[in-house]
């Protein structure tokens, strides 16, 4: 027998209350398991979708109010510590139903593979897409997502520019490797081009959504920014330049909001264990009180008494940890291939292994928090009191 | 012969921590509950009154949003003088082209939110017959002056009367602060561009509002636009057309009650445990009164009272906390920001509403009879004598 | 040697202040069998506290062996009683989650014992008390004398050279009565330990050396030496 013996054998004790205890624990962690992969959701994907050395150029009020000129590009190309610059323009055709949305731009296929390494495209492949001219390339996620194969022909109708509808044959897919290329369907800006001539008369051509461009080092980032959006602060289509990090984060931020009060969910979710917990601990240790006299009489230390009772709840909490974050992580992983127009980009509903170890961490929390008055009370129990009060 | 309830509610006053540390996990799943159902609640309040039942909406074929849409203006003026739109005493028709466009505003908190812009002709204050002044003055036609909503003056920086904004090539002065119940149309910014089309002849209107004239036949005006072969638009009533931006609240009400469950669950877990102790600790009592001639029963019912009686401690302490968070909500914060499916932020007040209320209480009255249940059942099947001996 | 010189006790209840010993001195010789013997209230298991370690006089010495226990902390008193002190209690209070041998292998929890070295100690012990058969059984499997049995075995498995016991025959029939006397006898005979009991049973007087009375907090007769036979 050893100290461990003791403890296996005060939790088979009253078997059904151990086992209440560690199912409540488990359902509240794969709770908070669910509630915290929201917030880290939001931040891995800036950080897999931005790189320090990428900025977004795009309208003052930002992308979804206005375009800016495509003649910036060979401006900005010629500024010192610009290396490559390409630009995109926001089609918003549809395919199947509106609320099926993804993002699909016009794109300048000549400078794309430069600016957009990360999307790891095959070069034989941008090498077709600068050719063809209907040619797509698709984003992993929505080509699984309608059924879509390469060499596929499919047509995107009802365009803002117009209600233009297009037709492309998709050549390539991108590696779902961030968030922004896994949806991602891109074609060549001549193409679009060519469809929006017969508007012309209205001013359709010549605007862009975005440009990005890759500086040459990280200490040229702000000097570039200052002397991209001076350039054009008194025209009539003023910028705002900043890296790839910030335009995403400012996309993101309007989840903030729910991010905070799923947050607050998440920390009542704990609290409610504590006090489930606590109320068990202090029961289980009530009950026992007479033994606890018994092991402090015949020389257990403060110290050991209250190792051996907060070690219980310890266990509790770390079981019951486990039996919540194991089921979460496979449960919530299943889900990730559903899409949800609420969610928006949160809507890749990953738990990352981050959240798994975070919420273990906070079951052995709720045990310790759980366990430690009452095994503090226990271990200070006054023995002679106590004895007396057996007999 | 039951036993009454004073019995009950002694025996949870004796056990004042224990009682405590239950009614408290069920309080806060009750607060949890309540919290994200009156966001529900104040999202869809919001959405619903805003729109009305005697205005429709005209937007492009296939767009979701006035984001999404586009209309020409040859498209405005064949609608315009449709038969059942009601008109001023002018003789104008109460039909209001609007050019939304979506700038990003940095919040007095130091984000960035995406707001919605509303360019509208004189007209629109006269279609939209429920924006009223709380500051200020209304806009004098095309001279570029702006009004904010509310929410949106309280939200954004520079949005205070006297302040200006830039859109398109022009400065706009802010000269008033309109409410309108509490509806969308308060999170927005409302500039009088004037005549829409000469400003901005390259993209005609997103979106148009129309007043149907009193006794017309709806449906029939809805019909007669969609059939339109020459303009390719759809009309619904702005009533169906805020339900659709209502989606984020459906979505979000699931997940409340697939939350709300898996969190009762674990309560249940931790009511089950306190009452088990319960008729653990009082076996000898149980026995006592079975001898007196009480009925398993009685026994049964006294016990699932008890804990009914528990929960509807924690449903109690539950709201009294929600309607404390939700006024700090509501007052401090000044509600939620939320993004719509079509990337706009309205600002949410929470809203206790008869359904959550009642939601939350069938949900903390569940939790007590089914964590009473089964130690209720235990209690009833002891045997008088074994009972009698446990004393 | 135990000795109590000039020991008070002071209890506070409410307002009152009860005088649960009021200036007892006392002897005890090492391996002598003892009994403290008095009325409920008289103070004899308040005595018994102190000479165990349990409870500190609120004046007067208390000394076991070389040991003064006045102002040892309650850790210090512990890891005392662990080494030295081996309890016997009225109702046996064995673990219930733990068989017999577990039961006696707790107290050699708190020593630098390997773990098949505590479980030799054990059965050692339980061989003693003629317990050896029964060692996996849980206590509720056993009956009062037994488990009477097996928590001698614990008092006596560190080897203490002070043994105390807290009415240990006040729940047996008078068969198991005279068993457990006769093994806290041998105790002291064969392994020279120094035995203290508190006892209202009048059975104790044939088997202990010495009986010491006590009532309402005084000691009145000092020791009777008793006579064997």
């Amino acid at each position: 027998m050893s100290t461990w013996t003791l403890i296996r054998r005060n939790l088979s004790r009253n078997r059904l209350r151990t086992i209440l205890t560690t199912l409540a624990i488990a359902f509240s962690i794969f709770l908070v398991c669910a509630v915290m992969t929201l917030p880290s959701v939001r931040n891995t994907i800036l950080e897999r979708s931005a790189n320090g050395l990428r900025l977004v150029t795009h309208h003052k009020y930002g992308v979804s109010f206005d375009g800016i000129p495509l003649a910036y590009v060979q401006q900005i190309r010629a500024l010192p510590h610009v290396t490559h610059v390409t630009h995109m323009t926001w089609f918003g055709g549809m395919y199947a139903e509106p609320k099926d949305f993804f993002p699909n731009y016009a794109v300048d296929a000549e400078t794309i593979g430069e600016v957009l390494s990360d999307f790891h495209i095959d070069a034989a492949i941008l090498e077709e897409f600068k050719k063809r001219r209907d040619s797509a390339l698709v984003g992993e996620r929505t080509m699984r997502k309608f059924g879509w194969k390469i060499g596929q022909e499919v047509t995107l109708r009802d365009s803002p520019w117009f209600n233009l509808t297009l037709s492309f044959k998709i050549i390539g897919e991108i590696p779902p490797d961030s968030a922004m290329a896994a949806t991602i369907f891109l074609f060549p800006r001549t193409y679009f081009e060519e469809a929006l001539k017969p508007y012309e008369a209205f001013g359709a051509t010549g605007e862009i959504t975005m440009m990005m461009l890759m500086v040459d080092a990280p200490e040229n980032v702000p000097g570039v920014i200052t002397a991209i959006d001076d350039k054009f602060r008194n025209s009539a289509t003023p910028t705002v330049t900043e890296t790839q990090y910030s335009f995403i984060a400012t996309y993101l931020s309007s989840f903030d909001s729910i991010i905070r009060i799923v947050m607050l969910v998440g920390f009542l979710v704990v609290a409610a264990i504590v006090l489930i917990a606590a109320n068990t601990a202090a029961m289980s240790v009530r009950e026992r009180i007479g033994e606890v006299a018994v092991l402090k009489t015949i020389g257990f230390r403060r110290r050991i008494v209250f190792t051996l009772l907060l070690s219980e709840a310890l266990f509790i909490a770390s079981i019951g940890g486990l039996l919540g974050a194991g089921p979460a992580y496979f449960i919530l992983n299943a889900g990730k291939s559903s899409w949800s127009p609420f969610l928006g980009p949160l809507a890749m509903f990953i738990m990352p292994v981050s959240v798994m170890i975070q919420s273990l961490f906070l079951a052995v929390l709720v045990g310790m928090l759980a366990g430690v008055i009452p095994s503090r009370g226990a271990a200070r129990l006054n023995v002679a009191t106590a004895l007396r009060q057996l007999t | 012969m039951a036993l009454p309830l004073k019995y009950n509610l002694r025996s949870l006053f004796l056990r004042k921590m224990t009682t405590l540390a239950t009614a408290g996990g069920i309080a806060l799943v009750v607060l949890v509950t309540l919290l994200l159902l009156s966001l529900v609640a104040g999202l869809r309040h919001m959405l619903i009154s805003t729109g009305r039942a005697d205005k429709l909406v005209v937007l492009r074929k296939g767009a979701s949003s006035d984001v999404m849409s586009f209309i020409t203006r040859d498209a405005y003026q064949a609608i315009r003088y449709l038969p059942g739109i009601a008109q001023t005493p002018e003789g104008e028709p109460l039909v209001s082209p609007e050019s939304i466009s979506q700038p990003l505003l940095p919040t007095k908190a130091g984000g960035q939110e995406i707001v919605l812009m509303r360019g509208v002709t004189p007209i629109g204050f006269q279609v939209h017959s429920n924006v009223r002044l709380v500051a200020g003055r209304m806009p004098n036609p095309s001279v570029n002056e702006a009004i904010v909503g509310v929410a949106a003056a309280r939200r954004y920086q520079g949005l205070e009367v006297g302040d200006s904004i830039l859109f398109g090539n022009y400065k706009w002065n802010i000269v008033g602060t309109f409410s309108s119940n509490g509806t969308a149309y308060e999170s927005e910014v409302w500039l009088d561009v004037g005549s829409l089309f000469n400003n901005d002849a390259k993209r005609g209107c997103s979106g148009i509002r129309l007043v149907v004239a009193p006794g017309a036949d709806q449906e029939a005006l809805i019909r007669r636009i969609a059939d339109d072969p020459r303009i390719s638009l759809l009309a619904q009533s702005e009533i169906a057309y805020y339900e659709e931006q209502a989606v984020g609240a459906r979505v979000l009400y699931l997940l409340t009650l697939v939350l709300a469950l898996i969190m009762g669950v674990g309560a249940v877990f931790g009511a089950m445990n306190t009452m088990f102790a319960a008729v653990t600790h009082r076996t000898a009592e149980i026995g006592a009164l079975r001898a007196i001639g009480f009925s398993r029963r009685s026994i049964l019912a006294s016990f699932i009272t008890e804990s009914v009686c528990l929960s509807f401690l924690g449903y109690l302490g539950g709201v009294m906390l929600g309607v404390c968070t939700i006024f700090a909500i509501n007052s401090l914060l000044q509600g939620l920001a939320f993004q719509l499916p079509s990337f706009s932020t309205v600002v949410v007040s929470l809203r206790i509403s008869p359904t959550s209320l009642l939601v939350a209480f069938g949900l903390a009255i569940f939790m007590g009879l089914v964590g009473g249940f089964f130690p209720a059942r235990r209690a009833a099947r002891l045997q008088v004598t074994e009972a009698l001996r446990k004393g | 040697m135990i000795e109590i010189h000039q020991v008070s006790r002071l209890y506070r209840r409410g307002v009152d202040e009860v005088h649960a010993l009021e200036d007892v001195s006392l002897q005890i010789p090492d391996g002598t069998f003892v009994a403290l013997m008095g009325p409920s209230g008289s103070g004899k298991s308040t005595l018994l506290n102190l000479i165990a370690g349990l409870d500190q006089p609120t004046s007067g010495v208390v000394k076991v062996g070389a040991q003064n226990l006045n102002g040892l902390s309650e850790d210090q008193l512990a890891a005392w009683r662990a080494a030295h002190v081996g309890f016997i209690f009225q109702f046996y209070n064995l673990i219930p989650v733990l068989s017999a041998i577990e039961n006696v292998e707790v107290p050699l929890l708190l020593t630098r014992l390997a773990k098949a070295d505590r479980r030799k100690h054990a059965e050692l012990a339980l061989s003693i008390v003629g317990l050896a058969d029964r060692k996996h059984h849980l206590p509720n499997q056993l009956s009062g004398g037994e488990q009477q049995r097996v928590a001698i075995a614990r008092a006596i498995v560190v080897d203490p050279e002070l043994i105390v016991a807290d009415e240990p025959t006040g729940d047996l029939d008078a068969k198991n009565a005279d068993d457990i006397l006769s093994l806290l006898r041998q105790l002291k005979s064969e392994f020279h330990k120094t035995v203290v009991m508190v006892t209202h049973d009048p059975r104790a007087i044939r088997y202990v050396d010495q009986t010491f009375h006590l009532e309402q907090g005084v000691l009145v007769n000092g020791a009777t030496a008793v006579e064997h036979a």
